[in-house]
């Protein structure tokens, strides 16, 4: 047997040898259908478009909680839905952000070894900064050390919270010194930034506050003395004072409109995207809480009743605080009797438009957060200032979106800033924080009520679901993948603690 | 007393022929194969006079008129022929089931003595292969060797073919048979298209043991075709053949014609309020004449309801009485099609030159009113000789065209599934709703939520053709007398176009309306809808192949080496696919994409591979009796990264003849041939599709956003460490003949486990990717395989002769294990079944899990007090293997003078399949099964309900309701268990009756041969009581998710016609 096999070899060679060209065979294995490698500057869009779509932000869940949303009464609903009840069962939201963190992981390797791709380097680190503390927040405990190594690790072991908030820390600091650092002949981002389109002072800006954020979550179980260093180290870049927004040029045909208008809004013909605008409804908390105080944020945070009168027209400022209801979370008695017309859904600053930007991070946040550093006394700068500033960003991002002018945002700030926002204190900051993020983002309001408690029960009373006994999630839960693909990593993980009513995240009390 | 009768004649035909003159016959003798028999005697009888056939069959022999010749020749039966005035005879021998010296063309197209194969093989001769005149070779293949499974998975004008050998291995890779033809390889759809008359003889090489020559193909086996070369015997040959079939529809589902349109809805008439038939309790309408769904009163006459729909525009309604229409209209839908084959070939040569030449055509028209299929092919063959230089070539093209309906414009459903939406009242025939102009076509059809089937049976067209050609040149070098060389190049294109055209359509503001408040929409305009597919592939592949053959005293000694470079063969070394599409085309009847507002959408796909091999196969012979044969291969693959890309696969098998080893067992009646066999083969396969070594982009669903750009990594992580997987198949068999070969009999028992399998496992989110492909998994199947044939009565002086044959086939799979602890796998399923098809640890591969109703320990139903009804379970279930687990065949033959009658008729069981029409039928109410309790409320049959943590059988609780909202809305309506079926079957596949008038033309000169044959095709079909719905063999897939049917494929159907064959 083996003479012949030495034979065979023997022939086959000869007639390879006169009959293939080199790379007869390999020259097959790159695909002619799809790229194997890609540039920076193509996978960039994707990351930061999909960051925006992700349901995170604007999740209807988690501002049911936050009272600024409720579930129309014309629509049937379980009782889970209405009594913070966590389901482990959908992967989504974990998977699409693993995925996005991914491609920023990509950029991180490939364009490391690129002399001109310090900016996409830096703004893959700071995506991945950006994706990991929502993870992070969301879940404790999640892969990150070896998370995106493919066949050299099919199954993650799970780091701790804190871990990982540090070795972002120190990324989004990493990608500030990029940044500041990098050579003349550094590749522009461009356009490929959908976010700030190439400005990488404003990339820099977006770190150094991501890292302000990062750092006040931790506020309760960190020294001052370190927050102070490392607000320090990089205290020369500033904050954000405008929206930190994504836009590929969203366009007004199927599935290229702003993700929330195209849900919410109405679809490429210009019929109202029924089943979704209808089916969420302003909530209680929210719509009295600017009512009570006559914050004229209402008319744009909500869109006025449906029977105010019966409109036709849906996306159109009222201004008149009685056409404005909401039902309060699990008062489905209310939500029936109200029905959709006696109730606001949501409304044209928090949708903005088929072409509207999406928000990561707004300028509003932005203050709220150096207010709270400097009530912490980590900066010297004055807490009631930067508080009266949020209040005014949330003014102008509301109100622009919604077809007015900067001074009209300004004046009706002033006059809100001058009866309601003269006193600061942490309960003001975050407050004000949730008044602004509602619509904006709702997982960071959820995220900041788990930190602080505020804003407090009568401002955003429990669930009204009669019976009801669990309070709003300290976590989400572990979605049902990881236990059949990651199952040892993911025990080790859930014995740690996966009970949305009392397990918590690292930074919290 | 007979030797007296035997002199007694001889001397009264001297005395005849004392007075006739001698002349000179000539003819050519061929094997049941069709091939040429040299060596073969011929003897006139009573004579001494006799001579042999040369080696192209021929011979020449001088005899006196109205002679007798007798043929004989070793392996072959004796044969005599009166010869009458004749001067040409031609004789075809049937094969003395002795098998002696048969030859077997095995892997690369190698001839091998039968007895010398250590493997299991079985070749189809054409005779076999036609007998019941099929349209394709797979059609003739069914059921005629133990371990192939064949399903024609659809039926219709062009159905999908389905070939399976000793069942699955590959957990997700393809598990059909490669398909050969004359050394080349070709897609499994070629099996449709290749004239089954030009094909000289398949042989299946069941096993990876048989195959390994073919390198990474070889695991699933092979089916090697052979087509037909010349006559090779001086004068022309030509044949006509005409087979005419007609095709109807032998069952539906059986449908109930005793209740009305409704579906339980309340409220009064809108339109009607003077006539309030309504259940004067419930509120309910009884009858709802725009309902999909019946589940209205029983019919009765009631002149009152003589209508369906609404009133129109002009308050007048489409009368029709009140009751369900004899025949079913649902069924009376269908029509009777039919297939005409017409087949004219012309062959002809001499010794050293031949040519072979066919022309078919074969004419299809659906069941599905308007549907209509083509084939035309064209084949040339032919042989020269030029001392030790021998070419052989075959050149075919041949086109398919189909034109069929296509999916509707509001759902995109098939015909089959808008028939099965309308009620046994509605004159489905009747021209108001048969006519495009009629207003009831479709404006005012009365059906509010599906339409007119007749719509898309004018308006949605679905029209395909796809061109073939191949072509192979073999030469050949007699080289010495031990060593032969071999060049072979083949080729393999094809061309494939396909359109979908939807014709634009809309309705009157009266429908717009809805003024039939039916709560349907009913669009003023749908734009036309036109999608487009080109794809091309083409194969070639060329092999240089040495044969060394010596013998060394009792040592025969047979050395073939080859080298190939190919494609792999699975697909095609070169393919292309551009899809355009747009469904909003502007100008009606105008199926231009240009045409159109919105945006276009297109797609292009390409994909190119290469296969390089060297390989050797030894077989040593001793004393003819004992053979022991080895190959060996390595193949160079396109498909794997460099360095990784070479692999070595093969086989060794041994034959002992033990009937000619053992001195007692020679010349003896008993067991007059027997051969004990064993193989070994240690395969492989790249089951990687091209292009998966590489992680590659997206570009992401919503970009570009006008100018920018965007792109994504594909969430499918390629592994670049994979290696091909391995079959290990070990298989040992035993051959005989018994009562001096009267019976035969060939069985054999394999394992083969395939391990290291390639698939995409779910693989935790946090990697990045979703899935990733891996080397993991092994299936273990394992199974028997039993041939038998026997001559039960053989009669030569009455002409009577009985041949019984059959074959056993049970096929037992296991998987050994998946991948690290996944025990599960899902391989796929359908969107109307909960659940689906997958391979689980311990179990057969594939099974189907759905969900099942809540069961007690014992089985029974457990019910809910409240309603009655039963509790939907919340967990997947395995409900049963989808391969069968048993295959009976049997075919007879009984011929009498000149008559012969063919029957075959086949057995599956042990497997189960989901029938989602039952799902279907009994939502719309339309099945006779929902009428089993009269529509009236009931017990649950076999039900318990739980008391005091007992369950106690249920005599008491009725179902809430017995009517719609049972059938439609209940657990049992959503237990996907409700509709598996026990997959179990008998069929009658072929009757065939011919009549050979050779009496009538045997003065005939320019004739040669007249047949004629009635033929039926599943006539009969016997199914477990409980499977009412389908022919379990169809599927919706030809994918490895089997088990599975749905309304894309029509009710079975039956053919019966005739065929007459001249030969001039």
């Amino acid at each position: 047997m083996k003479k012949l096999i030495y034979i065979n070899l023997i022939f086959a060679t000869l007639l390879f040898s006169t009959g293939c060209k080199k790379g007869f065979l390999t020259d097959l294995a790159v695909n002619p259908n799809q790229p194997s490698q890609a540039p920076a500057s193509l996978i960039l869009p994707p990351i930061l478009t999909s960051y925006a779509s992700n349901s995170y932000f604007s999740s209807a869940a988690i501002g049911l909680w936050m009272g600024y949303y409720s579930i129309s009464g014309g629509y049937s609903t379980d009782n889970n839905s209405m009594t913070y009840y966590v389901s482990a069962a959908s992967p989504s939201n974990w998977d699409n952000l693993y995925s996005i963190l991914k491609n920023a992981a990509y950029i991180e390797t490939n364009s490391a070894s690129d002399p001109n791709g310090a900016y996409s380097v830096a703004a893959a680190k700071i995506l991945k900064a950006f994706g990991f503390q929502i993870l992070v927040d969301g879940y404790g405990n999640v892969p990150y050390s070896q998370a995106f190594q493919g066949s050299a690790n099919f199954f993650p072991k799970y780091d701790n919270g804190q871990d990982i908030y540090d070795s972002s820390i120190a990324q989004l600091d990493n990608a500030i010194n990029l940044i500041l650092n990098a050579p003349s002949t550094t590749t522009n981002l461009g356009s490929n930034d959908v976010m700030f389109g190439g400005d990488m002072t404003q990339w820099a800006k977006f770190a150094n506050t991501l890292k302000l954020r990062y750092l006040i979550r931790e506020s309760n179980v960190i020294a001052a003395s370190a927050a102070q260093a490392e607000i320090a180290k990089t205290a020369s870049v500033g904050y954000l004072t405008s929206d930190a927004m994504v836009n590929p040029g969203y366009l007004n045909s199927a599935a290229k409109q702003n993700p929330f208008w195209a849900s919410y809004g109405t679809d490429p013909g210009g019929s109202l995207v029924s089943d979704g605008y209808n089916y969420l409804r302003a909530g209680g908390a929210g719509v009295n809480f600017f009512q009570d105080s006559s914050d004229t944020r209402l008319f744009y945070v909500y869109n006025a009743d449906n029977s105010s009168p019966d409109r036709a027209d849906f996306f159109t400022i009222d201004d008149d605080f009685d056409h404005y209801h909401g039902v309060y979370y699990g008062d489905r008695a209310a939500a029936t009797a109200q029905n959709n017309k006696g109730t606001a859904g949501l409304g044209l600053g928090v949708l903005g438009g088929f072409d509207a930007s999406v928000p990561l991070m707004t300028a509003a946040e932005s203050y709220f957060l150096q207010s709270e550093a400097a009530l912490r006394k980590w900066t010297g700068d004055d807490a009631l200032t930067l508080m009266q500033n949020g209040i005014k960003a949330s003014y102008e991002f509301l109100y622009t979106r919604g077809g007015k002018s900067l001074a009209d945002a300004d004046a009706a700030a002033d006059t809100y800033i001058s009866l309601h926002a003269t006193v600061v204190d942490l309960k003001a900051i975050i407050t004000q924080k949730w008044a602004a993020l509602d619509g904006v983002n709702n997982f960071e309001a959820w995220t900041e009520y788990r930190r602080t408690g505020y804003p407090n029960t009568t401002v955003l009373p429990l669930t009204k679901f009669p019976g009801n006994a669990r309070h709003i999630p300290t976590k989400l839960m572990y979605p049902t993948s990881e236990a059949n693909t990651n199952q040892d990593n993911y025990k080790a993980a859930v014995a740690q603690g996966n009970d949305p009513q009392s397990t918590k995240v690292f930074w919290m009390k | 007393m007979r030797r007296f009768l035997a002199l007694f004649a001889v001397l009264m035909l001297s005395g005849v022929f004392a007075f006739a003159q001698d002349h000179s016959v000539k003819g050519h003798v061929t094997g049941p194969d069709g091939n040429s028999l040299p060596g073969i005697t011929v003897q006139v009888k009573g004579s001494n006079t006799a001579t042999a056939t040369n080696a192209n069959g021929q011979y020449q022999i001088t005899a006196p008129s109205n002679a007798t010749l007798v043929f004989t020749g070793v392996g072959f039966e004796e044969q005599s022929i009166n010869i009458g005035s004749r001067t040409t005879l031609d004789v075809t021998l049937a094969s003395s089931t002795k098998r002696l010296n048969e030859v077997v063309v095995t892997a690369l197209g190698i001839k091998r003595q039968e007895r010398a194969l250590g493997y299991g093989t079985k070749t189809v001769a054409n005779s076999e292969l036609t007998v019941s005149k099929p349209v394709t070779i797979g059609e003739g293949l069914t059921g005629k060797v133990a371990g192939l499974q064949i399903n024609t998975v659809n039926n219709g004008v062009d159905p999908g073919i389905r070939v399976v050998l000793r069942g699955y291995r590959h957990l997700n890779a393809d598990n059909q048979a490669l398909i050969v033809v004359d050394g080349i390889a070709v897609r499994s759809n070629f099996l449709s298209t290749i004239n089954p008359n030009d094909v000289a003889s398949v042989t299946v090489l069941k096993g990876a043991s048989a195959a390994a020559l073919y390198g990474v193909d070889a695991t699933n086996g092979v089916l090697v075709v052979t087509t037909k070369r010349g006559g090779e015997r001086g004068k022309p040959v030509i044949e006509f053949n005409n087979t005419t079939m007609l095709e109807s529809v032998s069952y539906m589902p059986p449908l109930q014609n005793k209740y009305s349109p409704g579906s339980g809805e309340t409220g009064p008439y809108p339109w009607d309020p003077n006539y309030n038939f309504q259940n004067p309790y419930t509120g309910e309408i009884l009858y709802v004449p725009y309902e999909n769904q019946n589940f209205g009163m029983e019919f009765n006459g009631d002149p009152n309801l003589g209508y369906i729909g609404g009133p129109g525009p002009d308050s007048t309604f489409f009368k029709t009485p009140f009751k369900g229409i004899n025949p079913d209209p649902r069924r009376d839908f269908f029509q009777t099609g039919y297939r005409i084959q017409n087949n004219l070939s012309y062959s002809g040569g001499d010794n050293k030159n031949s040519y072979f030449l066919s022309v078919q055509d074969v004419s299809t028209k659906g069941v599905v009113p308007h549907d209509q299929g083509r084939r035309t092919s064209l084949y040339v063959s032919g042989v020269k000789t030029y001392g030790k230089f021998s070419a052989n070539y075959n050149l075919s093209y041949s086109q398919k065209y189909s034109n069929t309906a296509g999916p509707d414009f509001a759902q995109g459903r098939p015909v089959y599934w808008n028939l099965l939406n309308q009620g046994a009242n509605i004159p489905l025939n009747d021209p108001r709703l048969k006519n495009p102009n009629s207003p009831y076509f479709l404006d005012l059809y009365y059906n509010g939520y599906y339409p007119n089937p007749w719509w898309q049976i004018y308006n949605s067209r679905v029209i395909s053709r796809t061109n073939y050609f191949t072509g192979v040149l073999q030469l050949n070098l007699e080289a010495t007398n031990w060593l032969n060389l071999t060049y072979r190049a083949g080729t393999q294109f094809t061309d494939f176009y396909n359109s979908n055209t939807i014709a634009a359509t809309g309705y009157s503001p009266f429908r717009i309306a809805d003024s039939w408040q039916t709560g349907g929409t009913y669009p003023a305009h749908v734009n036309g809808q036109a999608a487009y597919t080109n794809a091309n592939a083409r194969n070639i592949s060329q092999d240089i192949i040495a044969t060394l053959h010596k013998k060394f005293g009792d040592l025969d000694a047979n050395l073939i080496l080859g080298n190939v470079i190919a494609e792999k063969p699975y697909g095609n070394d070169y393919s292309s696919q551009t899809n355009v599409s747009s469904d909003q085309l502007f100008v009606d009847n105008f199926y231009n994409t240009n045409y159109r507002i919105g945006e276009l959408s297109g797609s292009h796909y390409i994909e190119q591979t290469r296969l390089m091999s060297g390989y050797g196969d030894l077989t040593l012979g001793y004393k003819n009796s004992l053979f022991v044969h080895g190959s060996f291969r390595r193949d160079w693959s396109s498909l794997l990264p460099k360095g990784r890309n070479a692999y070595n696969f093969w086989s060794a098998d041994a034959s002992w003849v033990f009937t000619d080893a053992i001195k007692s067992l020679q010349n003896q009646d008993l067991i007059s041939y027997g051969k004990l066999r064993v193989a070994y083969s240690n395969t492989g396969d790249i089951t990687l599709t091209p292009y998966n070594i590489q992680n590659v982009f997206d570009v992401p669903g919503n970009f570009p956003y006008g100018s920018q750009a965007g792109i994504t990594l594909n969430p499918a992580y390629r592994n670049p460490n994979l290696v091909p997987e391995k079959t290990i198949e070990k298989e040992v068999g035993l051959e005989l003949g018994l009562f001096n070969g009267r019976i035969n009999l060939d069985a054999d028992y394999y394992t083969s486990l395939t391990s290291g399998q390639t698939f995409p496992v779910s693989v935790s989110g946090t990697t990045g990717y979703a899935s990733a492909y891996v080397n993991a998994g092994d299936v273990l199947s394992q199974g028997v395989e039993v041939g038998i044939t026997a001559t039960v009565i053989q009669n030569n002086a009455s002409r009577l002769k009985w041949d019984v044959g059959g074959n056993f086939t049970w096929n037992g799979s296991n998987v050994q294990s998946l991948y690290q602890a996944v025990k599960d796998f899902n391989i796929g399923g359908y969107g109307g079944l909960t659940g689906s098809v997958h391979a689980v640890v311990g179990q057969p591969f594939p099974v189907i899990e759905t969900v099942d109703i809540r069961r007690d320990p014992q089985g029974r139903a457990i019910i809910d007090p409240a309603n009655g009804y039963p509790v939907l379970g919340d967990t997947l279930q395995i409900v049963g293997q989808v391969n069968p687990k048993y295959m009976l065949n049997l075919n007879t033959t009984l011929s009498w003078k000149n008559f012969s009658l063919n029957v075959q008729a086949s057995y599956r069981g042990g497997n189960v399949f989901y029938a989602y029409v039952g799902s279907q039928l009994n939502f719309t109410g339309a099945s006779e099964f929902t009428t089993q309790n009269g529509r009236q409320r009931f017990i649950y049959p076999n039900s318990v309900y739980l008391q005091d943590g007992k369950y106690i059988p249920n005599d008491k609780y009725y179902t809430q309701d017995g009517n719609a909202n049972f059938w439609t809305n209940s657990a049992y309506a959503d237990a996907g268990t409700s509709y598996i079926e026990n997959a179990a079957f008998w069929k009658i596949r072929n009757v065939s009756l011919s009549y050979d008038f050779k009496d009538l033309i045997q003065n005939v000169h320019w004739i040669h041969g007249l047949t004629f044959s009635v033929i039926g095709k599943n006539l009969l079909m016997f199914r477990p009581s409980q499977n009412v719905w389908t022919d379990p063999e169809f599927s919706y897939t030809t994918g490895n998710a089997q088990g599975i049917t749905n309304y894309d494929q029509l009710p079975p159907t039956r053919q019966y016609g005739a065929s007459v064959n001249i030969k001039f």
